[in-house]
């Protein structure tokens, strides 16, 4: 990644984290007024925009072009998810994951 | 706050080892110093996504800051602006935490003080985190293991956030748009996947809360 990319990527997340920080010093737009269907909505992005990340980050780096779903690197992502998801434990997660791909992989 | 520490270790760790600069690293610990943001950050970095899309990741992760701000705000008021800036700029989850705490206890003299100490507290287990981490990544070759911890931290931050079946099934479908729209240019992928998956949200919820056809026939 280019040196002017990350600095723009750390100037603009240092941007908007503060205007969250501080946005009880001047609200921007009141929650309680927008739609009903874009306040749900709302509450459904932040888990999908990760769980978009994280499937798109999986895929990328290896294959030239073709997605191939089944590879070593999701089934293991697959067995991680459920550890995650049943023990809430970022270690426990990890070292799962981690070992399930060398599994995968010798 | 036992936990800042060794995550701010993995953050600096996984950073370097995915081939950021140390001092890229350490500067995405001080300015933006938000634990799910950094991994976002640095995941999407890791892929060439456009600095755009990186940047509205982070806006869209770290959205919760501005629930935190505005419950803490009645606490608060009553402070100068600058307790209140200092304190607004060091919340975190945890320091929300510490803070939601100890304003609900019945003797709130010198509350605001105890936030500010912890909170500081925290902000310096993390930036010590990130520089031993950082030793640790250029230290460790940057493996194919290495590099699959990345994504395992996003999962390990989307899993609380599945409290329900909506939310599951939003998050399942923006995961596989996601993977079928990833050839889009310039990340507008991400965008739609995350859009349809709100949809899908939208839709799955009103399903669950609509009555069941079946148990009104009885």
């Amino acid at each position: 990644m280019e040196t002017t990319s990350i600095v723009w990527i750390i100037l603009g997340g240092a941007i908007v984290t503060i205007v969250a920080r501080l946005s009880f010093l001047a609200p921007i737009v009141s929650y309680e007024r927008l739609p009903p269907t874009v306040r749900t909505g709302l509450r459904f992005v932040p888990p999908a925009v990760l769980s978009a990340i994280i499937t798109s980050v999986l895929v990328q780096p290896d294959e030239l072009g073709q997605i191939i779903l089944i590879n070593p690197r999701m089934i293991a992502a697959a067995i991680a998810a459920i550890v995650a998801w049943r023990f809430h434990n970022t270690w426990l997660t990890l070292g799962v994951g981690m070992i399930a791909l060398w599994i995968l992989t010798l | 706050m036992v936990g800042v520490l060794p995550v701010g270790i993995l953050f600096g760790t996984l950073s370097t080892a995915a081939d950021l600069p140390p001092l890229a690293t350490q500067a995405l610990s001080l300015f933006i110093y938000t634990g799910g943001a950094q991994f976002v950050a640095i995941n999407l970095m890791a892929t060439d996504t456009p600095a755009v899309v990186v940047v509205l990741a982070m806006l869209i992760i770290n959205l919760r800051h501005m629930l935190y701000s505005a419950s803490l705000a009645p606490h608060i008021r009553k402070l100068s602006t600058r307790w209140r800036l200092g304190l607004g700029l060091l919340l975190s989850d945890e320091a929300y935490v510490v803070a939601s705490y100890r304003y609900q206890q019945p003797d709130i003299t010198h509350a605001h003080w105890y936030t500010l100490s912890s909170a500081l507290c925290l902000w310096g287990a993390w930036q010590a985190g990130t520089a031993i981490g950082i030793s640790f990544g250029s230290v460790l070759p940057g493996q194919s293991l290495l590099d699959f911890a990345l994504p395992l931290t996003l999962l390990t931050l989307l899993t609380p956030l599945i409290t329900n079946r909506a939310l599951a099934a939003s998050a399942f479908s923006a995961g596989i748009i996601s993977l079928l729209a990833r050839t889009l240019p310039y990340g507008t992928g991400l965008l739609l996947a995350v859009i349809l998956g709100a949809v899908v949200g939208i839709y799955a919820e009103a399903r669950m809360s609509a009555p069941d056809p079946r148990e009104e026939r009885l």
